[in-house]
């Protein structure tokens, strides 16, 4: 039996799951580019993994175990081709639970993912609304405060964090929350020194007075030299739902409005139900 | 008389008519007609066509019409029809089907380029032992930590509630003050 394919129409995820249900002994090998991984199977367990793959200063390098498993399940794409066996060759390196690494793995993507955001919004400034909205109550803790008496256009997040030695976590966070109260503007999407680099200009710096929403948003990163880099659509996709399409102008007009008595009544009907 | 309209979405057997029977006061007034394509047959034999309707009354002048699109694609035409005027939406996924994960994915994509009002993800069938963790769900989908998934499950009433109530949340907080 041999079954083959490439991960981009059936990720390893899926793949594995439906190999161990198979309770097969055999290799599955993936390759892509100048890497190499195999993962044999010993009846429904995963008994050994390694991963060949040669770094950007074209060095060789090896892993094996779990740390192959968490870097093939990174990878997008790569022909794969699993081949039943009566005997396995290499010696086992791994007794895990299929389920547990993918959910570490999950984690360990999360956790990058943050670092990236943080890093991200760490260079952005934020700015006062000029005409915040009118409402009953706005309750500001001490450390609101001490962020909102920061904010001037001109210091960074990163800068804030610094002058009131708070981490950047904490900062980010108070950040947004000021920002849904509508006290100050983030424009998280595009960081302060990307869209110069981009040619993009900035509504603000443009003299319009905030983020214009039906913009169509540019994602970007900045690679370890410092380089400014666009990211492709599907690349960007995994950070924002929406990607594509600029919402037409009368969108956020033709948006429906709903009075909050309305709201309050038709909760209270569903909790009662 | 003031309708709020609310349209539950998903791909194909997420749970989307169960949704709203599970919630509707009145039977729901559903379009299912037989499966005749083999891959989808063996998921379910019934599947919706057009819409499926339920309503919550809330007095005698506001009520909550709730809409059930059809799950598969080449139904989509109807999901431009039954999203318009809506006040949120809920995209219904089945947890215990990760090739159906991709479908979903693009469901959200498309309502998300349509519309401009809060919704809320659903993992469905969160009482099948095979179904898949949140957050792993979350990871497949792409959804932003901001985007509220909820786990649930459609035939519990208590459960569907827990859905409605976090969509309205939402909508109550970027409402006006009446």
């Amino acid at each position: 039996m041999s079954l083959q394919g490439n991960l981009a129409d059936l990720p390893l995820i899926d793949l594995v799951q439906l190999l161990t249900m198979q309770n097969k002994t055999g290799i599955l090998s993936v390759s892509r580019n100048f890497s190499q991984a195999q993962i044999c199977f010993s009846s429904s367990r995963i008994y050994s993994a390694f991963v060949h793959y040669t770094t950007r200063n074209r060095q060789q390098a090896h892993l094996e175990g779990e740390e192959a498993l968490y870097n093939l399940l990174s990878w997008p794409e790569g022909q794969f081709c699993f081949e039943l066996v009566s005997a396995l060759p290499r010696a086992q390196n791994l007794d895990i639970n299929w389920n547990h690494t993918v959910l570490e793995y999950c984690r360990r993507q999360d956790e990058r993912e943050r670092q990236n955001r943080l890093l991200q919004l760490a260079s952005i400034r934020p700015r006062l609304v000029p005409n915040p909205p009118v409402r009953a109550e706005i309750t500001l803790t001490l450390e609101d405060w001490q962020i909102l008496l920061q904010v001037n256009g001109q210091a960074s997040l990163q800068d804030i964090a610094a002058n009131i030695r708070q981490p950047l976590e904490q900062i980010v966070k108070i950040a947004e929350k000021l920002k849904k109260q509508g006290l100050i503007e983030l424009d998280s999407f595009i960081p302060a020194e990307i869209p110069a680099a981009l040619g993009y200009t900035a509504p603000w710096q443009a003299g319009k007075s905030s983020y214009d929403k039906n913009a169509a948003i540019t994602w970007a990163e900045r690679d370890s030299h410092g380089s400014v880099r666009q990211l492709p659509a599907p690349e960007a996709s995994r950070y924002v739902v929406s990607t594509s399409t600029p919402r037409p102008a009368s969108a956020e007009a033709d948006k429906p409005k709903v009075q909050r008595g309305i709201l309050s009544g038709l909760m209270a009907k569903i909790r009662g139900l | 008389m003031e309708i709020l309209k609310i349209v539950v979405t998903g791909a194909y057997s997420a749970g989307k008519t169960q949704f709203i029977q599970s919630i509707s006061e009145i039977e729901v007034v559903s379009t299912e007609s037989e499966v005749f394509h083999e891959e989808e047959r063996e998921i379910k034999d019934h599947t919706t066509t057009a819409l499926d309707f339920g309503r919550i009354t809330v007095n005698d002048e506001t009520a909550l019409f709730l809409f059930g699109t059809p799950g598969q694609e080449r139904f989509d035409f109807m999901w431009e029809i039954l999203a318009e005027g809506c006040i949120g939406y809920v995209v219904m996924v089945d947890s215990t089907r990760p090739a159906h994960l991709r479908e979903a994915r693009h469901v959200i994509d498309f309502f998300n380029n349509m519309l401009d009002v809060p919704f809320v993800v659903v993992a469905n069938k969160q009482d099948d032992p095979t179904c898949l963790p949140i957050e792993y769900i979350r990871y497949r989908l792409g959804l932003p930590d901001y985007v509220p998934l909820l786990p649930c499950v459609a035939t519990d009433r208590e459960s569907v509630k827990n859905v409605l109530l976090t969509l309205l949340d939402l909508l109550y907080a970027e409402s006006k003050v009446a």
